[in-house]
């Protein structure tokens, strides 16, 4: 569902390629967004959440896709991201339910024992995420970052370079997640000696979807990008200037299409350091760095950014609105201002009506001594 | 004299019958004392019928009489009938109140029939002696009237007022006459049409002056003063004949005035009527907002109508006198229900003035409540009632004549004035009852069924009533 | 077209059936059989109604079903028709008065007989208003609805009813009376008030001019447009339900009609003219009355300046005088008819319940009121203007008609959209998410069969003419695009001959 955005993208492709403005704007956000989440879920503790993040991440990557005018790239990522992602998810429900609704990671731990089977099918679901060579996330998340890199605009070159940088916090958050989740010790002995694997209604499908994440990249790949692709989407997406990427990213010498590999190796090495040789450091690097840490855990103050740009002025703008203008000067001058000013005019009118006799004969002079007035100097013309 | 020089009395019937059975009735009740009162009363109302059916009963067309000072055209006709009615009206609606307050006295009835007879007179007056002996007829008995609670202070107070303020009009009026008559060197207003020619400023004075009669007569603002006053002192009844018949009589006085006498000098004599028209609509709207006693603000409410009456006069034209018609007969069947029902509010203590008296009157008296209400509507101008039409009429003559900026001053001052009709209905409507009104006499349910079913209904035909109105106005020019 | 004048009888039948209420006796057999009556009566009508649909000819711009009778003399006709433009407001207004009879069954204990009375009386005049093919009985049936809408709020409504009353019955009628003498200076000019005829009369453009402004001082106090809007709140929340739901769904639309019927073919080149002024004022009012609704502490008033800022796009796609937003205009005041009413209604199921409608006082209604949070659910939805419901089609055919126009505004008045979706939402989690922890809600039950029946057609209505909006937009298609036609004519004659001087 929430690739939808990408969706459209993709649809109106014909109208983005006609603006190398509004796609380098799209390529701008894809990667910024990329880089953003996949920093956020670095630090986050619910298992949901890590994995909402990522999926958060890897819409970036397929807006990046899009940005450089390689749709059908975007979309084969969407095509297989929709496999390892479901399943991912539905991994950690099944660790949900088992944990008895605990979300928190920290509660968890040395669950590969107690749950053998969500274990396997959810490193699988990891590989794929990580882009793991012959995954199926490999030949999409790769296309990506390689034709990010051969698409010659500087926004591309930021593309390329933060799709890379992501690639490494990926493999870093995911098997941090792993890690947290199935290995070490338990932290919440309770829950885990009540944990059991859940039925097979739950764990058929991830076994189907285990299948996908693998199986899907490369019988595919030659649909979504390289040749095949003008055969398969025809008029549904513009694909001109993806043929020359397609053709350039064949061509990379061979340490270029490579660096992704060796960025979710690294990324890899660094979270079995923290988590599994040397679980105190993340503690340690959190104390040190401490507003780095914070400003990652609250997902770079996002929401308080966004309450106090939008939600606060709106509501003061709300209550200015409603006191001070319909209040205060709309009704003030309008229907309540006016009838204050009827009813004085009123008062004075009525002091008018003196009761006395000779003041009723002397407006009645008055009277006419005005109209004989007015008629001897203005009137009679 | 010999026959041939004796003036054609026929158009002179209904006034004969009235003023021969008001002598009559006197005599009547002089001799017969207290069993003649309910003979006179009735007696009376009969003779207001007769002389209405007279007056139906007269050859079409325009007569004249009395060497042209006397006339009886379309304008005349509607006017008088509608006199009429209001006085027969009056007096039927007093009925009780007299039964209640022990101040039943023949003489009530038959000065009522002597200012009828003054005021139909006026109604027919063409020329300026016939038109101050028709006044002066109309307005002597409604002093006495006025003052007729000679145990009550605020009646005698409301007479003398009445009286001295009159008598002031009055002078005024006469005085502007007699500059006329100098300056024209005639009275009938055929006559001063012809030789008034361009004006001149001392033609033009005596129209002031003149005029400064019309209105107080009329209760228009600056000469409205007496209104509040007279009316809230005046006994109940009273007021209700006031409101009506009178201004009826006024109205026509000034309008044939104004058209028939001064017509070449309309540019100049509208500019006063649209004076007093905008100032007795604004203060008829805003005075009349916080009135506790409800006869005072129907004073005030009365003042307000007029000033609207008199936007269809400041127009000058056909469909300007049409509108006044249209108005003044509306605004009779509006007040005479309003008095109806004010004549209803009669607790087991006695008369109750206070308009908090009417509170939650929806529940206690369900009918009258809901009549009033659409009568107080009315009076607001709110379709689909008949008074929305009468001001219709007049606002529509003012938006040919191209006087915009009395119409938009009209229609603001009226929603002003709106304010306070609809207090009344919160009052009966809204609020908790305060408690039940004696049983509402028999001929007062009548006037006030009337007086609402017309305005209820008018809407559904009111091309008669429009029709009579187009044609006696047309009778003016 | 029909043989018998059908028109008339679908205006004039709740009178009859309001006179024949008002002969039932007092006691307690009357005061049941006063609410049957209504009911019976207004169903009718509806049904009468839905024959004009039937037997309405959808391909002809003129007016159908055509009545004429002399009224006043001269040339003011008692005229009655309807075209594409006045049908669906119509079949809208007697369709939602059984709805309005049936929602007040059992929250309306005092008076009832008075109160049934007034309902009737009150269809009559806006039924009247949508038909009426003469300036003056138009006003008369516009002004008309005064009466009982004051009486309505004034005898059965809240703590404040009598201020907001009395605000209401003024405002508007400042307005009118000034409509009022435009109608009369047209009469002069035209010699005639027919609206058929006056549809062909070129007017002036001094006249055009003053008579636009004095029509819009009364139709944008009725719409209400900001910054004439502050008596609606007021109105609203101090209204008894029922008479919100009548006052939100059809009394509004007057003003929407009367533009549609008057300001703009009559007045075309004061219209194209002044368009922008409206333009402003529309997307104010959107974003304006937005964000006041944001900080509402009260369901109805909530709701109530939505509407406001629902009438902004209304006013906006109007004067766009585009096919599309005309008939988004159009179609945003049908849909916002039902779901602004049913909203009202929702308010007022709980407010039955809990006699309060401060939004604090609720909240995890979801857990005792299902069925009541899925109806809510489907009008919030709605209300936003989520596609598939009937409020998408509207605003989206407004914007995309006022976009062809003038690209700012469009835009701003997109800014509504999401502000919106804000206060909608924000309302709905408050009131019905979350855990039930007020105890005074303990024991509240969810809508029962006659709720069910109130809301179920308007559910079915909402979605219905979401997915296939069809139904409506078919109805007015024709005419629409003759107004659009005469309109461009008549501003292209004006610079046509201000070229050729």
């Amino acid at each position: 569902m929430v690739t939808a955005g990408v969706f459209m993208v993709a649809r109106l492709s014909p109208l983005f390629s006609l603006s190398p403005n509004a796609s380098g704007f799209v390529t701008f956000i894809g990667a910024t967004t990329a880089i953003f989440a996949a920093s956020v879920a670095l630090v986050q503790n619910d298992i949901k959440r890590i994995i909402a993040y990522s999926t958060c991440s890897q819409l970036g990557y397929m807006f990046v896709a899009m940005g450089v005018g390689a749709y059908s790239v975007g979309m084969f990522h969407l095509f297989t991201h929709a496999f390892f992602k479901a399943l991912l998810f539905l991994c950690s429900g099944s660790v949900i339910i088992a944990m008895h609704h605990e979300q928190d990671t920290r509660k968890m731990g040395g669950l590969w024992r107690k749950l053998p089977f969500t274990y396997a099918t959810m490193v699988i679901g990891t590989l794929a995420l990580t882009g793991f060579p012959l995954t199926a996330g490999y030949f999409s998340k790769d296309a990506i970052i390689e034709t990010a890199l051969v698409s010659n605009s500087a926004m591309a070159s930021y593309g390329f370079v933060m799709t890379l940088g992501a690639a490494a916090m990926t493999a870093f958050y995911s098997w941090r997640l792993i890690f947290k989740t199935f290995h070490g010790e338990p932290h919440d002995r309770a829950h885990y000696e009540a944990a059991h694997e859940t039925s097979k209604t739950m764990l058929v499908p991830l076994a189907l979807l285990a299948v996908g994440s693998i199986a899907a990249g490369y019988p595919a790949l030659a649909l979504f990008t390289g040749h095949g692709a003008d055969e398969f989407f025809r008029q549904s997406l513009t694909l001109g200037p993806a043929e020359k990427l397609f053709e350039s990213a064949e061509n990379l010498p061979l340490i270029l299409s490579l660096l992704p590999t060796v960025m979710m190796i690294g990324g890899f090495l660094v979270a079995y350091q923290f988590y599994i040789r040397r679980p105190d450091i993340p503690a340690a690097l959190a104390r040190d760095q401490n507003l780095l840490y914070k400003f990652l855990l609250n997902k770079w103050y996002f929401d308080e950014i966004y309450d106090f740009l939008f939600v606060r002025p709106a509501m003061w703008l709300g209550r200015l609105f409603w006191k001070g203008g319909d209040g205060f000067v709309i009704d003030g001058f309008g229907p309540d201002g006016v009838s204050a000013r009827v009813l004085d005019v009123t008062r004075n009118v009525i002091r008018l009506q003196t009761g006395y006799l000779y003041h009723y004969a002397f407006a009645m002079l008055i009277g006419v001594a005005a109209a004989i007035t007015w008629f001897m100097f203005a009137g009679t013309h | 004299m010999n026959a041939a020089q004796l003036p054609n009395l026929i158009p002179l019937l209904p006034e004969f019958v009235l003023g021969v059975g008001a002598m009559a009735l006197l005599l009547v009740g002089v001799f017969r004392r207290a069993e003649g009162e309910r003979f006179v009363d009735a007696a009376a109302i009969v003779l207001l019928a007769t002389a209405g059916v007279i007056i139906a009963l007269l050859p079409a067309g325009k007569m004249t009489t009395f060497g042209g000072s006397f006339v009886v055209d379309e304008f005349a006709r509607f006017l008088k009938i509608l006199a009429l009615l209001g006085s027969a009206a009056a007096i039927a609606m007093s009925l009780d109140y007299a039964k209640h307050e022990g101040e039943q006295r023949f003489e009530y009835s038959v000065l009522i029939l002597l200012s009828t007879l003054g005021m139909l007179m006026l109604i027919s007056a063409a020329d300026l002696i016939a038109l101050y002996l028709g006044l002066e007829l109309m307005s002597l008995p409604l002093y006495v009237v006025a003052a007729s609670h000679r145990n009550s202070l605020r009646s005698t107070e409301a007479g003398l007022k009445y009286f001295v303020l009159g008598a002031l009009s009055s002078g005024m009026l006469l005085y502007g006459a007699s500059l006329i008559y100098g300056f024209t060197g005639t009275v009938s207003f055929a006559g001063i049409a012809h030789a008034a020619g361009q004006g001149g400023v001392g033609l033009i004075f005596g129209i002031v002056f003149l005029f400064a009669g019309f209105c107080f007569k009329v209760s228009a603002v600056p000469f409205h003063m007496w209104t509040p006053d007279v009316y809230e002192g005046a006994p109940t009844p009273v007021t209700a004949f006031f409101a009506a018949a009178p201004k009826v009589a006024g109205i026509a006085m000034f309008v044939r005035a104004a058209v028939t006498a001064f017509p070449g000098l309309t540019s100049q004599w509208q500019q006063i009527v649209v004076f007093v028209s905008i100032a007795s609509m604004a203060l008829g709207s805003f005075a009349a907002i916080g009135q506790r006693n409800i006869k005072r603000l129907m004073a005030y409410s009365s003042i307000g109508h007029m000033g609207f009456a008199l936007v269809g006069l400041a127009a000058g034209t056909t469909e300007g006198v049409q509108g006044v018609l249209v108005y003044v007969a509306i605004y009779i069947t509006m007040t005479l229900g309003v008095f109806a029902a004010i004549l209803s509010m009669r607790r087991r203590t006695g008369m109750v003035e206070s308009i908090d008296q009417l509170a939650g009157l929806s529940r206690t008296h369900p009918t009258m409540a809901f009549f009033l209400a659409m009568l107080l509507f009315s009076m607001a101008g709110i379709p689909p009632l008949a008074g929305f039409f009468a001001k219709f009429y007049v606002f529509l003559a003012a938006i040919k004549a191209g006087l915009y900026a009395l119409a938009v001053l009209g229609v603001v001052t009226s929603v002003v004035g709106a304010y306070y009709y609809l207090y009344i209905v919160k009052l009966m409507y809204f609020d908790e009852p305060a408690g039940k009104f004696e049983k509402m006499p028999y001929e007062l349910r009548v006037v006030l069924a009337i007086c609402g079913l017309f305005n209820i209904f008018f809407f559904v035909y009111p091309a008669p009533l429009v029709g009579i109105a187009s044609a006696a106005a047309r009778s003016l020019f | 077209m029909t043989s018998w004048p059908i028109l008339s009888v679908v205006t004039f039948l709740p009178l009859a059936g309001a006179l024949f209420i008002a002969l039932l006796p007092e006691d307690e057999a009357g005061i049941r059989n006063a609410r049957w009556t209504a009911l019976w009566t207004t169903f009718i009508t509806f049904i009468i109604s839905l024959i004009l649909v039937w037997r309405f000819d959808p391909t002809s711009a003129d007016f159908q079903f055509v009545e004429k009778q002399p009224w006043l003399g001269g040339a003011i006709s008692y005229a009655m028709g309807v075209d594409g433009i006045s049908l669906p407001f119509v079949v809208l207004t007697t369709a939602l008065m059984p709805i309005s009879i049936l929602a007040s069954w059992t929250a309306i204990q005092l008076r009832v007989r008075d109160y049934m009375i007034a309902f009737l009386v009150l269809e009559t005049l806006m039924v009247g208003t949508f038909c009426a093919l003469d300036l003056v009985l138009f006003y008369l049936f516009f002004e008309g609805g005064l009466i009982p809408m004051f009486l309505i709020i004034g005898v059965w409504g809240g703590p404040r009813r009598v201020y907001a009353s009395f605000k209401f019955f003024l405002y508007t009628l400042l307005g009118s009376v000034l409509m009022l003498l435009a109608i009369m200076a047209m009469y002069w000019e035209a010699g005639t008030t027919d609206i058929a005829s006056l549809l062909h009369h070129s007017f002036p453009l001094s006249l055009q001019k003053w008579a636009w402004f004095a029509f819009l001082a009364s139709f944008a106090v009725k719409l209400p447009m900001w910054p004439v809007h502050t008596w609606l709140p007021d109105a609203h929340v101090e209204a008894p339900t029922a008479g919100s739901v009548i006052l939100a769904a059809i009394l509004l639309k007057m003003g929407g009609y009367g533009f549609l019927r008057f300001s703009l073919p009559m007045f075309p080149d004061a219209s194209a003219q002044l368009a922008p002024l409206i333009y402003v004022l529309s997307v104010v009012a959107i974003v304006y009355t937005s964000l006041v609704a944001l900080m509402q502490e009260d369901m109805k008033k909530l709701i109530a300046y939505s509407s406001v800022a629902h009438m902004g796009f209304v006013t906006m796609g109007i004067f766009a005088v585009t096919a599309q937003g005309v008939a988004g205009g159009i179609f945003q005041m049908v849909s916002h008819g039902i779901v602004s009413a049913a909203l009202f209604l929702c308010v007022g199921i709980v407010y039955d319940r809990m006699h309060t409608r401060e939004i604090a006082a609720y909240g995890g209604l979801v857990n005792r009121m299902p069925l009541y949070a899925f109806v809510f659910m489907v009008f919030t939805l709605a209300n936003v203007g989520l596609p598939g419901t009937s409020g998408f089609v509207g605003e989206f055919l407004s914007l995309i008609g006022t976009f062809r126009v003038n690209t700012w505004v469009a835009t701003l008045a997109t800014l509504g959209t999401i502000l919106s979706a804000a206060y909608a939402l924000w309302l709905y989690r408050k009131i019905i998410f979350g855990k039930l922890e007020k105890p005074s809600l303990f024991n509240i039950k969810d809508i029962g069969w006659r709720e069910i029946a109130i809301m179920a057609p308007l559910v079915i209505l909402t979605i219905v003419f979401g997915v296939y909006p069809k139904l409506v937009l078919d109805i007015s298609s024709a005419s629409v695009a003759q107004l659009i036609d005469n309109y461009q004519h008549a501003v292209g004659a004006v610079h046509a001959a201000a070229l050729a001087r």
